[in-house]
């Protein structure tokens, strides 16, 4: 039994290493965002600030993080709306009709495998001949668009889940196909919905390559306003960065923990249940 | 089924399809016709030249070359540590102990952060004199190290490869488990009573099990990987020089450095024949195994 036991605290000493592997990058950039300048530019290098205060925040907040945030989070939200508002019936659709047959499922898939680059590049000259460069109009058009293959490819795994009596029955009832989605498949989807809505609102929050392209200066979101300290002659900027890195980060790890449920489910598009 | 259900299923599916063909279908025509003309900028002419930015791209242009190269290293080497990673920390949740709930939770945090956060931290936390992993590293080593991190071709791709590891062992770890929680306890329980030791089950029983999940992990890994982008642009951009200039950072720069669209529109489609060869390859040994 003896080695047993040290198996037992071999693998608790491993699973104390990895968890303080995950977690000391992010204390290192939230512990950034409360030094001084002398204290994130010091050799050796200073863990704790000696005197923790908000004013890198405000800095970052008055020099664009204000900006980047109100962005963000209408461009976010809006998309992540549209994506579930389009994609839901149509999920409904390919999972209870089979739409277009397993073909057409498949070519929606094979979007979001796809490298962004390849659409990013003639996408950019299109909004270009269209005025579309800058507007919220153009980054939600993309947004939207690019993430419904996620929301209609899960969401029809999810509903396929649900008997088709239960449409039968509500039919019975007098309700139209639109009814029996917004009154009876929707509540039901209940958690499935959630973790898809969560993972959406954050795959467009994080998103930086369209964001980056499709923008000039005017309209910048929150990944592009991180990534502008590193072109702006301002020198090394890491208190203010990390202040704005510290608060983008934080709602989306406390939405992750919301919708962890079917989060496997969700990010393997249904392959692993 | 009614009449009216016929018309209905492809008016709830109308929306979706008119963005994805403006968005996706249309500027993959426009680029396929853009990458068979010569077009550069503050050049109005944009002649008809075949297949001359393909071949130019494939013979002669040195760092498309060298982006496919890097691209590669990139994905064989980050996939393989991710894998053999995540499938070891699979094994060692498979038990139980406490706070195994909780620490699973945690483990899935670094997956929820944007890439851009992901790189800027890795550049923050791998500059010498300034970041802590260099002086974590001589700490323990207890000696100088100095490890030029981001200016060494190497290191830089060692900065990057441990980024992206950092953020997505987690998702490999998370599949894995919850692949091996699904197997049925049977095999395991009687292989057991046989004698089998916990190597001998994980290695002949748990293992050929996975085969289907791990081959999902690796797809979904693989085909991510090609995108790598944010965590470039934010620790090294590319450099030194163009030593960790993946694919898609090198068309970024030929569209918008360049404004080469005739190049970098080519290069975009040697890339999605490359992944299209590489998907329908892989399918193939999916659906072989699933049908087993």
């Amino acid at each position: 039994m003896k080695v047993n036991n040290l198996f037992v605290v071999l693998r608790y000493l491993i699973i104390i290493f990895i968890l303080v592997l995950t977690i000391l990058p992010l204390a290192w950039i939230i512990l950034t965002g409360f030094k001084a300048e002398v204290e994130y530019l010091h050799t050796p290098p200073i863990w704790f600030p000696s005197d923790p205060s908000f004013h890198n925040y405000i800095e970052m907040w008055e020099d664009g993080g204000k900006d980047a945030f109100i962005n963000s989070l209408i461009i976010t939200t809006i998309s992540t709306i549209l994506a579930l508002l389009l994609g839901i019936p149509s999920a409904y659709s390919l999972s209870r009709f089979n739409t277009g047959g397993d073909n057409f499922a498949y070519w929606i898939l094979s979007i979001k495998f796809l490298p962004p680059i390849a659409f990013a590049i003639p996408i950019s000259i299109m909004f270009a001949n269209f005025n579309l460069i800058d507007t919220y109009t153009g980054l939600i058009l993309v947004y939207t668009t690019f993430n419904l293959p996620f929301v209609i490819w899960i969401l029809r795994g999810f509903i396929k889940e649900i008997p088709t009596d239960i449409d039968d029955a509500a039919m019975i009832d007098g309700c139209g196909r639109f009814q029996i989605i917004y009154k009876i498949i929707i509540p039901l989807l209940g958690p499935g919905l959630v973790t898809v809505t969560i993972l959406t609102f954050i795959f467009v929050w994080s998103e930086f390559l369209f964001a980056l392209i499709l923008n000039n200066s005017d309209l910048y979101t929150v990944p592009v306003r991180l990534s502008q300290y590193f072109s702006e002659a301002v020198g090394l900027r890491w208190g203010p960065q990390s202040a704005l890195a510290t608060i983008s980060i934080i709602p989306m790890i406390l939405m992750a923990f919301i919708g962890q449920n079917y989060i496997v489910r969700a990010l393997t598009f249904g392959a692993v249940k | 089924m009614k009449i009216f259900d016929i018309y209905y299923r492809w008016i709830l599916v109308i929306p979706p399809i008119i963005l994805l063909l403006v968005l996706t279908v249309y500027p993959t025509l426009d680029a396929l016709y853009t990458s068979f003309h010569q077009h550069d900028a503050m050049i109005p002419e944009k002649p008809f030249i075949w297949f001359d930015n393909y071949t130019n791209l494939i013979f002669e242009d040195e760092r498309y070359q060298n982006a496919l190269y890097v691209t590669l290293i990139f994905e064989v080497i980050t996939i393989s540590i991710q894998m053999l990673l995540g499938l070891f920390m699979a094994f060692l949740f498979s038990g139980e102990f406490k706070f195994k709930k909780i620490i699973t939770s945690i483990y899935l945090v670094p997956m929820m952060v944007s890439p851009v956060v992901v790189g800027f931290t890795a550049r923050i936390a791998f500059t010498n004199d300034f970041g802590f992993i260099p002086q974590i590293i001589d700490f323990i080593l207890q000696k100088e190290t100095g490890i030029a991190w981001l200016s060494n071709g190497f290191w830089a791709r060692v900065v990057i490869i441990s980024a992206d590891t950092w953020q997505w062992t987690p998702f490999v770890f998370l599949i894995i488990f919850s692949g091996i929680m699904s197997l049925p306890t049977e095999p395991i329980e009687s292989a057991r009573v046989d004698g089998a030791n916990s190597w001998q089950i994980a290695l002949y029983i748990v293992l050929p099990q996975l085969r289907y999940i791990l081959l999902v992990t690796f797809l979904i890994r693989s085909l991510d990987l090609l995108k790598l982008f944010d965590v470039i642009l934010l620790t090294t951009r590319a450099g030194p020089g163009i030593q960790t200039e993946t694919i898609s950072v090198y068309l970024y720069e030929l569209a918008f450095r360049f404004w080469s669209m005739g190049n970098a529109t080519a290069g975009s489609f040697i890339l999605l024949i490359i992944i299209i060869i590489f998907t329908s390859t892989l399918i193939r040994f999916i659906t072989g195994y699933e049908s087993k």
